[in-house]
């Protein structure tokens, strides 16, 4: 009774909010393993609830890139371990129009690994929907960073690469790649424990990377509103008596 | 066809059968006979109980529609140095007439509008006597039509002219906005001697005193690669700077950007000219004007937003790529309940200044936003008097959009803000509905996104659904409801408003009782939508900003440029003081020509707020137009535009090909561009059929009295063996 109850009020809810919740929408492919961190999203929607006023919603979707329900979802996610098939040329335009329309996607690679086939497929599919914009490293001085927390480091489960990648169009990122497994530092097992170790910087390393997590989403909701000139006066002022580097200017 | 569940039966069938023979053959006759008709039944059964069924899909193969829209304009008749019309002609036959094999074609002509015509009369008219090429207005109608006749079908169109284009609006955007791949034919001469031309000039429509913009001239050359020309320009006539600039290949546009601050506020008029390169012969594109307003600043917004969400975001970007408008903006990142476990240096979050800018900042903005603001928790009701005395007193503008913290349910209907709105508002129970929509547009200025009503409602029809509203209880007396909602209605009876506005006091006030217009920009995945999102929020940002974009009364003429003695004709839009069609007004228009002579003429009502008047253009020079309108002895406003008069009629000058025009428009429209004399195929790159599904029938197999008698029979078949055998 008190699962139905629950039920009920969760599926009230979400509708009641429905207009600007965060879905946790995953892009479903073909070949591979779209759905790696099943059980990561209802915790960081739970602390992203705590802290702040998204209004994330706990349960994943899945979504393929033909369906028409792509576009209610203006951030997607997207996660592998391994190589998946090519995209048919029909997924590549509708992706285009997809970013196109202002969509983000934002890309995990479960595996932590630099390289990984997953990223290879990734890279790929990349280059035929942004021919002439290629995936590229995110400035210091991006909004991404300073969209909740001050300069978190770039880290996952691994740390296979210490900066994320990107494709910007018209001042907004329309892709994030993260190679570092960050969505991974939210999976528990039945218990309550973290299911993955965080390797090599251990327990620190995966609140560096859980906050990293809060930036991207945050952007993807925001955009660029912390380079507002009021917010960047506030921030450079926090950073110097923090004694923190500036992106963009000497220490 | 359906019939899985039936194999699969049939297959049980056969293995029964086959296992029937292998006992009555290896082992007792009899008792493999009843099997066999034990089995048989048992089939029968299970045949009829998953019930099969044959489904057969109708569908027919509807071939694409295709309009050929042939330029009967003056300049298609002139004969020297090469015969166009003998070229349109050659044209049609050599590139259209094989479509028709193909595709469904229907023939058009056109010159001001585009009327439905024969192959055979294009092919046997020698009249070519339209005074204008009016592309964008023939693509328009054209492409309304063919929607309205072969509603579904794969559609493209094609263009065969000379390119020089004379009516107002641009081209190349209307076929871009028209939805259907615009392939175009060139039917005349390219250029031999040198040739070079200002293609555009432009300046944005509002500039700032003060502060810094570029005019950029567009220059083109013909047979003239490589050659260097100075581009000067002039602001009112007297000359601001001059460049250098290099000519690239025929076709290919060079830029040429002066950096301008106005002085003053008002009209602006900027003029770029090229010097003629020696030996060129065709000296009237050599110059192009442009006209900018001069505001006094730039518009300043301040937006609050109760928390993080995509409303948010897609506004943004609409506010921040527009240079006119200058944003602050505030968003609850973190709501007060929320537990923050790291300490404050980690985080970037500043505290929200409420005392500040409701009491010392607020008067400095034109316009502010509240989306889904909790106001109660962060100040005090009496706060809102500054908003406002904001707007009915200072002249500034109120936005309020919707979400479960908005309107009647964020505790609004208790503040003084409720006064302000052009809706009445429920207490905190209004009703929140989060079902998906689409909005029913009304007829309204604001509202309008294509060149036509027609493409309106097509360009509406496309926009995507929206998925909350709050419903208030009624729209204001004096409101103007730009949108409804199809199917919820107020308390008051009417269909609840989506989109409301009115002017309240010196300020204006808009309702839009939903966050979920992003669903506009991301769009359904048919095509992509964000320009049109882009494009009418800039429109009601202008409105709610007072800036001329929609003005009470606009006045406008029906070209760019005339010839001598061709007639100018003027329309004035009037809107009254809720901003809709005002039918009862007085417009009177001052007009004064190249030699400072004046006359006033009235304009007459044509429709929905439209009045006309037309003027000779006898004197060769600049016409000046005041319109003044009037309503019951009062002033509604005033509004001033010019028309230049030239010594000949571009229609029978324009001898040569605008092949850049017209790769513009098949490039903006995803169509192709062909140069009838290179001898290359002409292609459309276009199914020839769409395929369509017109129904869909399923007969039972299992539903036959045919199968009730073949298993009465078995049974009756066992009964008859075990009878004989002495088994009953």
């Amino acid at each position: 009774m008190r699962k139905m109850l629950q039920a009920f009020m969760l599926v009230f809810f979400s509708c009641l909010l429905f207009a600007n919740n965060l879905y946790f929408a995953h892009l479903k492919y073909d070949g591979g393993n779209w759905d790696t961190q099943i059980t990561a999203w209802g915790e960081l929607a739970d602390f992203l609830v705590s802290i702040s006023n998204v209004r994330a919603v706990r349960e994943p979707l899945a979504v393929s890139p033909e369906s028409p329900e792509l576009f209610n979802y203006p951030v997607i996610f997207m996660t592998g371990n391994a190589a998946f098939n090519e995209w048919k040329p029909a997924v590549i335009e509708r992706l285009k129009k997809y970013f196109d329309a202002g969509g983000i996607l934002i890309i995990d690679d479960s595996t932590g690994v630099k390289d990984s086939a997953f990223a290879g497929s990734v890279r790929r599919e990349l280059a035929k929907i942004f021919p002439n914009e290629p995936l590229e490293r995110i400035k210091e001085s991006n909004a991404i960073f300073l969209s909740f927390f001050l300069m978190p480091k770039v880290c996952g489960v691994r740390q296979a690469a210490p900066f994320l990648e990107g494709v910007e169009r018209s001042g907004q990122l329309s892709v994030i790649f993260s190679a570092n497994d960050m969505f991974g530092t939210w999976e528990k097992d039945k218990l309550g424990n973290w299911l993955k170790e965080c390797s090599p910087g251990g327990e620190a390393q995966r609140l560096e990377a859980q906050k990293l997590c809060v930036n991207v989403i945050m952007y993807a909701m925001v955009g660029t509103y912390k380079l507002d000139a009021i917010h960047t006066d506030y921030i450079r002022q926090k950073m110097n008596t923090l004694n923190m580097k500036i992106p963009g200017q000497a220490k | 066809m359906n019939i899985e569940a039936g194999f699969i039966a049939l297959a049980g069938a056969v293995i029964a059968a086959l296992s029937a023979i292998y006992v009555y053959f290896k082992a007792d006759r009899k008792r493999g006979l009843l099997t066999a008709l034990r089995a048989a039944a048992y089939i029968l059964i299970i045949f009829a109980l998953v019930k099969p069924s044959f489904e057969r899909t109708l569908t027919i193969k509807r071939r694409t529609a295709v309009a050929v829209i042939a330029d009967v304009s003056k300049s298609m008749g002139l004969k020297k140095p090469e015969d166009k019309a003998a070229l349109l002609k050659a044209a049609i036959k050599e590139k259209a007439v094989p479509l028709a094999g193909i595709f469904d074609v229907s023939w058009y002509a056109f010159s001001g509008t585009a009327q439905k015509t024969s192959l055979e009369d294009l092919l046997k008219s020698n009249r070519f006597a339209g005074d204008s090429t009016d592309i964008a207005s023939a693509l328009d109608s054209v492409a309304g039509e063919l929607e309205k006749e072969r509603p579904g079908v794969k559609k493209a169109l094609v263009i065969i002219s000379d390119g020089n284009n004379n009516g107002v609006l641009d081209p190349a955007e209307a076929a871009k906005h028209a939805g259907i791949p615009v392939y175009t034919i060139s039917a005349g001469p390219q250029k031999k001697g040198v040739d070079v031309a200002v293609r555009s000039i432009s300046a944005g429509e509002l500039g700032f005193t003060g502060m810094q913009s570029t005019v950029t001239v567009n220059i083109s050359g013909a047979n003239a690669s490589g050659r260097t020309v100075r581009v000067a320009l002039k602001a009112d006539g007297i000359e601001f700077g001059s460049k250098e600039a290099v000519l690239q290949d025929d076709g290919l546009e060079t830029a040429v950007k002066f950096e301008v601050t106005p002085k003053d506020t008002g009209l602006v008029r900027y003029r770029a000219e090229v010097k003629p390169l020696p030996g060129e012969e065709d000296k009237s594109n050599n110059s192009a004007e442009c006209e900018v307003r001069v505001l006094k600043e730039k518009v300043r917004i301040l937006y609050l937003s109760g928390h993080p969400n995509y409303e948010y975001r897609f506004l943004r970007q609409v506010l921040k790529t527009n240079p006119n408008y200058e944003m602050v903006s505030f968003i609850l990142l973190r709501g007060i309940n929320n537990v923050m476990a790291f300490p404050e240096d980690q985080l970037t979050l500043i505290p929200f200044p409420v005392t500040e800018l409701f009491t010392r900042d607020l008067p400095q903005f034109d316009i502010v936003i509240l989306e889904s603001f909790p106001y109660s928790e962060y100040m005090p009701s009496k706060m809102f008097d500054s908003l406002a005395r904001l707007v009915t007193e200072r002249g500034g503008a109120l936005l309020m959009m919707g979400g479960d913290q908005s309107f009647g349910r964020g505790g609004y209907a208790a503040t003084p803000l409720a006064d302000l709105l052009p809706v009445t508002l429920d207490g905190p129970s209004e009703l929140y509905d989060t079902a998906p929509y689409r909005m029913i547009p009304e007829q309204h200025p604001l509202n309008s996104l294509s060149y036509s009503k027609d493409g309106d409602a097509l360009l509406w029809k496309s926009m995507a659904e929206l998925s909350d509203i709050n419903v208030a209880a009624a729209s204001k007396p004096g409101a103007v409801v730009l949108g409804r909602h199809p199917v919820i209605k107020s308390k008051s009876g009417e269909f609840a408003p989506v989109l409301a506005a009115w002017q309240k006091g010196r300020g204006r006030v808009m309702a839009c009782m939903t966050g979920s217009t992003w669903r506009w920009a991301m769009g359904t995945g048919q095509e992509t939508s964000s320009g049109l999102y882009a494009r009418y929020w800039q429109g009601l940002f202008n409105w709610l900003s007072g800036v001329p974009d929609v003005k009470q009364v606009k006045i406008a003429s029906d070209k760019k440029s005339y010839a001598k003695n061709e007639t100018v004709r003027l329309s004035v839009s009037v809107l009254d003081e809720h901003y809709r069609y005002e039918n009862a007004a007085t417009v009177a228009l001052s007009v004064s020509d190249p030699d400072g002579k004046k006359a006033r003429e009235v304009c007459r009502l044509s429709g929905n707020g439209i009045y006309e008047c037309s003027v000779a253009g006898e004197v060769p020079g600049k016409y000046s137009f005041e319109a003044s309108v009037y309503k019951q002895g009062k002033e509604l406003g005033k509004d001033a535009c010019t028309a230049e008069v030239t010594g000949s009629l571009s229609e029978e000058t324009d001898i040569y090909l605008n092949e850049t025009l017209l790769s513009e428009i098949a490039k903006k429209s995803g169509g192709e561009y062909l140069n009838a004399a290179s001898g290359k195929p002409f292609l459309l790159k276009i199914d020839p059929e769409t395929e369509e599904t017109v129904s869909k029938t399923r007969k039972a197999l299992w539903d036959s009295p045919v199968l009730f008698l073949f298993a009465a029979l078995i049974l009756c078949g066992e009964w008859y063996v075990r009878r004989t055998s002495g088994m009953l």
